[in-house]
């Protein structure tokens, strides 16, 4: 098992995964078909220091919406291990549990779905303030005006409805809401991919300003990369319930070196038609099934440079470079450590 | 001389709504050559899902074709019967959209919807038609063909739907393929699967693709043309590197530098301050005005036309973005100013 991660300061980073696993039911169990697992997540370790933002990137199916329910504890996990300021978190309950969320907020990816069409800006806001804090109804109000003025909307639309809103300024809502208890993590899961080009940059810019202003630390999920690589000071890449690669945002583009996170970056189609590269390696095939997995490396049906050693030994996580950590038996160190 | 499979002019479809009349599509002209790929590329209700509806003659109440001509191969589409129309929908001219799963019907195999296609427009036994089918899932990169006209949409990843519904869109050979946001449902992997499936089809076939996406990428890296949609509007039209190498109008200026480069390190993102418009009620002025950094006095009194810059560029801006240097740009300006 692996230790606690120290940051350089020796202070316990905001928050850590050991080892986490959740797996769900899926059939069998009897006498004749032994109970089968799909393995949404399956050992997945990481640390997010105070005041940075990891970038969490990988296909539909990976097992990142997951690993949110899970690192939020709206599901137990089957085994393993969250601490939250060094904290170890993954059983806290009732009271403890409460406290716990003040810290932990999330951004949804589909504002529309996530904000009560019944409810007015203000009870959408307020609502976190009610439910944790012994404000005067006045008090509150001023509370949710100052919100809705942070991320850039007018205070004066507290008595809106959430239809009266662009899906832009939906997302806003959204973010005022998580904002509204200052926690410490916000968890913004696929929080740009349902809004239009233009208003993608607008929200981006203000995740960015918030982070500064509040001190906030990101786990940011999210499916485009080049989104990720901008927001994010370094960015880990999912594969079929594995964590593949962690890497500095900045080394992304040039220092990944796992064949998946290779494959990814390869497939973005670039907005420069100057840059077409019609011989470019297509990453063949589909994810796996996470009912079955692959032996040995789970990419190596897909992978271009999988050997026979990839069929039979599962890859470590290991450390190649600062900052840089990839699962790989054929990454080289770059160098000694 | 490249000939125009699909020419559009002055195509103006209005929505007849209890609030006011809204104007989806404008006044819109654009053509797709033969084995080219045209990209319309706009924000979502920028109009261009009514633009490809509005060619297919599909277009839902209460919104009307209110003007304009369309010619596929030298027919216009809007005179045509409605009989007429719907042997040319499928056979002459194919339509696939961003989500597979929809646009199957659920409960019938895949084979079954694929050969009901083929037979609805050619007079062949269904055996031929089998034969086809399975030739066609072949051509677009699905392993085991057989199988997948047994099975169902559901026993299909994403990919692999969007491959079949591919196949039955271009197995009567149209001569122009509408795709609407082909690759948006898909992860990243897959969409370069059928983007260069797309583009081998292309060559192969010589089909004329109209493709209709917000996303800047798909089209840099497929169209040969371009038409930047803005409210109803095609704000800028011409061969995709000099669009996007030099853009004309300020707001595709704008989205170009609005997106995340994963090529380039862009330093702190600009994004386009302010909302798309609201299309009811549109009024006559540059739609782009309440967003635009370059705004002059003529904005707000004159919509402005789509008019060539060069023989291969068009844009429709009163003030467009000098493609020389700054000291013409600002003459030109006056010189627009005094006009």
């Amino acid at each position: 098992m692996n230790l606690p991660a120290q940051t350089e300061t020796c202070k316990p980073a905001m928050l850590e995964i050991i080892d986490l696993v959740k797996y769900y039911p899926a059939g069998g169990g009897s006498l004749s078909s032994p109970q089968e697992n799909i393995r949404a997540v399956d050992g997945v370790s990481f640390f997010i220091k105070e005041g940075e933002t990891l970038g969490l990137v990988g296909e539909s199916g990976c097992g990142k919406s997951t690993l949110t329910r899970v690192v939020l504890k709206l599901e137990e996990p089957t085994a393993g291990r969250i601490l939250f300021e060094g904290e170890d978190v993954t059983a806290w309950q009732g009271r403890k549990l409460r406290e716990l969320r003040k810290n932990m907020q999330i951004i949804f990816q589909d504002a529309y779905s996530s904000l009560n069409p019944r409810m007015t800006v203000e009870q959408i806001i307020g609502e976190p303030l009610a439910n944790y804090c012994k404000d005067t109804r006045k008090e509150r109000r001023r509370n949710v005006r100052e919100l809705l003025q942070i991320v850039g909307l007018n205070p004066e639309h507290l008595q809106r409805y959430p239809h009266e809103f662009s899906g832009g300024q939906r997302q806003r809502i959204g973010i005022a809401r998580a904002l509204a208890l200052r926690p410490k993590l916000i968890i913004c899961d696929e929080s740009i991919a349902s809004l239009d080009v233009s208003i993608q940059a607008q929200i981006l810019n203000l995740l960015k300003e918030l982070k500064d202003g509040f001190g906030l630390s990101y786990l940011f999920i999210s499916h485009d990369l080049a989104a990720v690589k901008y927001i994010s000071d370094r960015v880990a890449v999912m594969y079929s319930g594995r964590i593949v690669e962690v890497i500095r945002a900045e080394d992304l583009t040039k220092e990944a070196g796992h064949p998946y996170t290779q494959s990814l970056l390869a497939a973005v189609p670039l907005p420069d038609p100057g840059k077409r590269d019609s011989k470019q390696a297509i990453l063949r095939g589909e994810p796996p099934n996470p009912v079955k997995p692959p032996s040995g490396c789970r990419f190596h049906p897909r992978c271009p440079r999988a050997a026979e050693i990839c069929k039979v030994t599962e890859p470590e996580l290991q450390a190649i470079g600062p900052d840089h950590r990839a699962a790989c038996h054929f990454v080289r160190q770059k160098f000694k450590l | 001389m490249e000939e125009a499979a699909l020419r559009v002019k002055n195509l103006s479809t209005h929505f007849y709504t209890p609030r006011g009349i809204v104007k989806a599509v404008n006044g819109i002209s654009f053509q797709v050559k033969r084995g080219q790929v045209l990209g319309l590329v706009g924000e979502s209700g920028c109009g261009k899902s009514i633009t490809s509806l509005s060619i297919l003659r599909l277009v839902p109440t209460p919104g009307k074709i209110v003007g304009g001509v369309i010619y596929l191969n030298g027919k216009n589409l809007l005179q045509l019967p409605k009989e007429e129309m719907r042997r040319v929908r499928g056979k002459e001219m194919a339509m696939i959209f961003q989500d597979p799963m929809t646009s199957f019907n659920p409960v019938r195999s895949i084979g079954r919807q694929f050969i009901e296609t083929i037979l609805a427009h050619m007079d062949i036994t269904k055996e031929e038609a089998w034969n086809r089918a399975v030739e066609m899932l072949a051509k677009v990169g699905l392993p085991a063909p057989e199988k997948v006209m047994r099975q169902y949409p559901f026993q299909l990843s994403g990919g692999m739907r969007q491959r079949a519904m591919i196949a039955i869109a271009l197995a009567l050979n149209p001569k122009v393929l509408i795709a609407d946001e082909p690759t948006t449902a898909l992860d990243v992997t897959i969409q370069a699967q059928i983007l260069a499936e797309m583009r081998r089809l292309k060559d192969e076939f010589g089909t004329g693709i109209l493709l209709i996406t917000h996303d800047l990428g798909v089209i840099a890296q497929l169209a040969d043309e371009v038409a930047v949609m803005y409210a109803g509007s095609i704000m800028e039209y011409g061969s995709i590197t000099t669009v996007f190498e030099t853009p004309a109008h300020p707001y595709t200026r704008a989205l170009l530098n609005s997106i995340p480069r994963l090529d380039r390190d862009e330093g702190t993102l600009k994004p386009v301050k302010g909302q798309p418009p609201s299309l009811l009620n549109l009024k006559e002025q540059c739609p782009f005005l309440p967003r635009c950094d370059r705004a002059g006095k003529l904005c707000s009194t004159k919509k402005p036309l789509l008019t060539a810059i060069t023989p291969a560029h068009r844009v429709a801006c009163n003030y467009p973005l000098s493609t020389v240097i700054q000291e013409e740009e600002v003459s030109y300006r006056e010189l627009a100013c005094t006009n």
